[in-house]
């Protein structure tokens, strides 16, 4: 059914995008939480030393 | 506004039923907090491992397909991406209903961050089955009802993004996405169904909750184990981000006792 056609690029595309979706998507998340986490340690320093938000 | 609230700031609590009740101790944000992140390097760590194991398994150990060759391979991505987009979808739904009937704050912001995680899969279901349809059918894309109505999820997705946040008041914004939300859970059945329903390019389900299989074991495991990394990888982003969504609405909170009690 496939012929002569060079699979390879199909294949490499989509684990490439397979990998990059969700880590771009945890990559973000990550900067947010860090970004967060630096406001409210500026805020709330105890709160910030605790990883917590209580 | 307090941080461990659990009914939305600005809205009329209801007395909630038995299973309101437990919903709310389940949805308490403290105790969310404490739970997710117990829950959330284990998450991370299984999912990753899972993942990588699923998708070398796929690539490197699975058989290729008679017809299709190795482009099968595709589905260890294609198959988990278009599961999560639809199950991201009904806990989004799940989420606007709780918000609805219950007014949990917490099911507010957990429908407006599973928005961009559910419309990142779908996306990658729509990308990998593209790359997978071009060698096999000739054509990127064919406005076949399978195809069609995973990209009417995707504007649901886009629209549930867009919605929540174009509010000055966001109670409004998490109301109008509740709402469009749960409409928009009638696109499931047809997604489900439309291989059956239409003649479609689109080959019918291989794997379903009432037949056995009819997919060839050695390419049966690996999907299972890449659908579950994936699952668990969803999960953490998802659970991630609803944390880093209670710690900015700690800050505004905090930002605005400052304001308050700032002299003018």
């Amino acid at each position: 059914m496939t012929g002569n056609i060079d699979l390879e690029p199909y294949i490499a595309g989509a684990y490439g995008l397979g990998v990059l979706v969700p880590a771009g998507l945890a990559a973000a998340v990550w900067l947010r939480i860090r970004a967060a986490q630096r406001r409210l340690a500026a805020l709330v320093p105890h709160s910030a030393r605790k990883g917590t938000l209580r | 506004m307090d941080a461990s609230a659990t009914v939305a700031p600005g809205s009329k609590p209801r007395r909630a039923g038995p299973v309101g009740r437990s919903l709310h101790r389940l949805a308490n944000p403290g105790r969310f907090l404490r739970l997710s992140g117990a829950l959330l390097p284990w998450l991370t760590i299984l999912g990753l491992l899972i993942t990588a194991v699923g998708l070398v398994w796929g690539l490197s150990f699975a058989p290729a397909d008679w017809q299709q060759g190795d482009a099968v391979r595709i589905m260890y991505i294609h198959v988990p991406a278009a599961w999560l987009a639809s199950a991201g979808y009904i806990v989004l739904a799940a989420c606007s209903f709780a918000s609805i009937v219950w007014r949990h704050s917490l099911a507010d912001l957990a429908a407006v961050e599973l928005g961009p995680v559910g419309a990142g899969f779908t996306a990658l279901c729509l990308a990998s089955g593209s790359l997978w349809g071009k060698p096999m059918w000739g054509a990127w894309w064919v406005w076949d009802a399978r195809l069609t109505s995973v990209l009417v999820l995707f504007f649901l997705y886009l629209g549930h993004i867009t919605l929540v946040r174009a509010f000055d008041d966001p109670q409004r914004g998490y109301r109008a996405g509740a709402i469009l939300g749960l409409v928009g859970v009638v696109n499931l059945p047809i997604i489900k169904f439309s291989v059956d329903w239409w003649n479609t390019l689109h080959q019918p389900d291989s794997i379903t909750l009432t037949g056995a299989p009819t997919m060839y074991v050695g390419m049966l495991w690996p999907l299972l184990v890449c659908t579950l990394g994936f699952t668990l990888v969803f999960a953490a982003i998802f659970v991630a981000r609803l944390r880093a969504a209670l710690m900015e609405r700690r800050i505004r909170a905090l930002m605005m006792m400052r304001a308050e009690s700032t002299p003018a």
